[in-house]
């Protein structure tokens, strides 16, 4: 890539240069990233682990690509049938995922486009409590009870 | 033999037959396959070896799509029908990535000449620079038979100008372990190609009389396990159109302008 | 709000010989054939074309002597129709260079190109002929000491991709495989969607993940109903083998190849040209 153009970033990152073979432009070369696991959250997947972004996708689909294992948590749980009839709306498709968690609200206290804004009310409250190893234990504990109650029986 | 399958649609029929239960055997359950353009028979295996023995294997296909579940199948290996009941569709740099980092467990490919090493050319029958035949180029070979865990190659001509002693042009290389023909079953052992087995009336001798690189002719060579019931009938229901007939000459629905000479 | 609705004629018309164009869509699925054959009426000559798996659309330029230079992974008719007699023909006789790639170093080349890159890593082509052949250049991986093998960028002057929907802003959207139209779209400086329909914007606002070419990077827009023919274009029409063999046939003379693009002319002409809400 280029970039970093007089920055400190890739001396202070132990990024390395190559020298194009083609035209002798030195670029940066970013070593690989593999991750164990990419978490992304979405709108809808099915039980068998596709996955479906409405709204920005972020960096989430490279890194479904890049990781050695994808965790899907999504809002809602729907039917293969929704995925057969328009295959061209899943970015993730399920043989590439190792588990699926039904996960309404798993944005929270972020937003998720097409479900909820951002819970302003909520990230004060970790911004308080989090400062504290005993407060971000009782925050914690709250956005435990405060999830919904089990996955449904599918 | 071979001027039996051109002109005999019998022989043709029973050597497409054996050739697509041979490739649906390779294919394990819960492996990921992948099959190209040009590859009816092989994509007709995919789908016999899902029906029977591997229901959880991950196809990903050329056309476009992962798991599909079309309702009969197509001439074109690259058919948009091939995209039909699946609920993830995954563009070809998606599945070659795939590839690249290891991803592919069993690839079926095609070879035009094939030498004793298991190496392939899909490019030029002479010298690139002024060739006597350009061939239509390997696809993705020459990236990905490297790549998947296995490779498996199938061609429907068995024939001296197919196995040579020495490669025109080597266009790809990689992790083959089988051929399948309509005379045989060769694998990939450490002293180069062998025939592992010979199908049902078949015999060695007419195998290495079509085979221009030496072989171990102190080999033990088995007979290819024919078709079974189950899996003829489960051709027919998967298959009812014959689009694994259509890689023979005899069989073809359409006259192809190059039948009466893949000569060079 | 800017209509890039042209014709047909017109768009082709944006092409000049000795350009460099990646055309959609693979084998005998989804590609831009009626672009190709006005290529060919127009008398384009010198075109250098990318692919990574081509039938009629390349051997029909092929044919006309349109072409000078092919870098590609597959040229050829599959099973139904074997190999592209024009396409052999000129790479046999000398008028057709080809740069020979895998399917994977076309698309290393245009993601270079998308990147504003001169070159791409990819794995592969260990032990073959190939990378000597086509100049393909290794470097040391400065992290591992490793070989690794970077394929030159490949930008097309143009892209041309058949879609389904577009509008008259340039949105444009698949349905089924996509095959690298995407991709295509990313690395060529420009580009040129021929769609099956043209409809209204908000088609594309009501579900803007499905938008595959924002407007933005659109040149032109060309209505053409049938554009992919004789390949297929999901769901709406499959191969027409017919109309293949007897192009296939055609192609052995120039008279006969003129007759063909003749039959051709007034399905490829029966888009609408102006931006004019629903154009049918």
């Amino acid at each position: 890539m280029r970039g970093f153009k007089g920055s400190d970033i890739p001396e202070r990152s132990g990024i390395q240069t190559i020298d194009d073979p083609y035209t002798g432009e030195t670029l940066h070369a970013i070593p690989a990233l593999t991750p164990d696991w990419a978490i992304i959250h979405v709108q809808e997947a099915n039980i068998d682990g596709d996955a479906r972004i409405l709204g920005p996708r972020y960096f989430d689909v490279e890194m479904t690509r890049a990781a050695k294992g994808v965790i899907i948590t999504a809002e809602k749980i729907v039917s293969s049938e929704v995925f057969i009839e328009e295959p061209e709306m899943s970015v993730v498709p399920g043989f590439m995922v190792s588990a699926v968690v039904e996960a309404p609200g798993g944005a929270l206290p972020c937003s998720c486009a097409h479900a909820y804004g951002v819970d302003e009310d909520g990230m004060r409250r970790y911004m308080e409590l989090s400062k504290t190893a005993e407060g971000l234990k009782a925050y914690l504990e709250a956005e435990d009870s405060n999830l919904a109650a089990g996955p449904s029986d599918r | 033999m071979n001027l039996d399958l051109n002109n005999d649609p019998d022989a043709a029929r029973r050597a497409a037959d054996q050739m697509a239960v041979c490739l649906a055997r390779e294919l394990w359950d819960g492996e990921r396959v992948f099959h190209g353009v040009n590859s009816p028979l092989p994509m007709v295996a995919i789908f016999l070896a899902r029906k029977l023995h591997a229901p959880h294997s991950v196809l990903i296909e050329v056309a476009g799509s992962v798991d599909p579940e079309p309702e009969g199948l197509p001439f074109s290996t690259n058919d948009p029908k091939l995209c039909e009941g699946a609920a993830s569709l995954f563009s070809n740099a998606d599945a070659y990535d795939l590839f690249s980092r290891g991803g592919v467990d069993l690839l079926f490919l095609g070879g035009a000449q094939i030498d004793k090493a298991g190496r392939v050319n899909m490019s030029y029958i002479g010298d690139p620079a002024q060739p006597k035949v350009r061939l239509p180029g390997g696809g993705g070979g020459s990236v990905i038979m490297e790549q998947a865990r296995r490779v498996v190659i199938w061609r429907v001509v068995h024939d001296v100008r197919t196995f040579v002693s020495k490669l025109d042009f080597v266009t790809q290389t990689g992790n083959l372990t089988r051929i399948v023909t309509p005379l045989a079953v060769l694998e990939l052992i450490e002293g180069g190609l062998e025939i592992e087995s010979a199908h049902p009336g078949v015999s060695a001798v007419e195998v290495a009389a079509n085979t221009g690189f030496a072989l171990d002719a102190s080999r033990k060579i088995s007979v290819t396990a024919p078709p079974t019931q189950d899996e003829l009938a489960a051709l027919e229901v998967i298959d009812p159109e014959g689009v694994r007939y259509s890689e023979f000459s005899a069989l073809r629905r359409v006259k192809r302008w190059d039948d009466e000479m893949l000569r060079w | 709000m800017v209509s890039k609705l042209i014709s047909l004629q017109e768009a082709v018309a944006l092409v000049e010989d000795d350009e460099m164009i990646a055309m959609g869509g693979n084998t005998l699925s989804r590609t831009p054939s009626s672009f190709a054959r006005e290529l060919v009426r127009q008398g384009r000559r010198g075109l250098r074309l990318i692919k990574t798996a081509g039938a009629y659309d390349i051997d029909l330029l092929c044919a006309a002597g349109a072409v000078a230079e092919i870098q590609s992974g597959y040229i050829g008719y599959e099973n139904v129709f074997g190999m592209a007699p024009s396409y052999r023909h000129g790479v046999e006789s000398g008028a057709v260079r080809v740069v020979e790639h895998a399917c994977y170093s076309v698309i290393a080349g245009l993601r270079a190109s998308s990147y504003g890159l001169p070159s791409q890593p990819i794995n592969g082509f260990d032990g073959s002929d190939t990378p000597a052949l086509s100049d393909f250049r290794y470097i040391d991986d400065p992290y591992t000491g490793k070989k690794v093998l970077m394929i030159p960028r490949i930008r097309p002057d143009w892209g041309v991709v058949h879609v389904q929907h577009a509008d008259a802003e340039g949105n444009a959207r698949i349905d089924g495989g996509p095959f690298e139209d995407i991709l295509i779209s990313r690395a060529s400086e420009g580009l040129i969607i021929t769609a099956e329909r043209i409809v209204e914007t908000d088609f594309f606002r009501k579900k803007p993940e499905r938008t595959n070419f924002p407007a933005f990077m659109t040149r032109a827009v060309v209505h053409a109903p049938g554009g992919a023919a004789p390949a297929s274009c999901y769901p709406t029409y499959d191969i027409d083998v017919d109309a293949v063999a007897a192009f296939l046939q055609a192609a052995k003379s120039p008279e006969t190849l003129r007759g063909h693009l003749d039959e051709w002319r007034e399905r490829d002409y029966s888009g609408a040209i102006k931006a004019a809400g629903e154009a049918k």
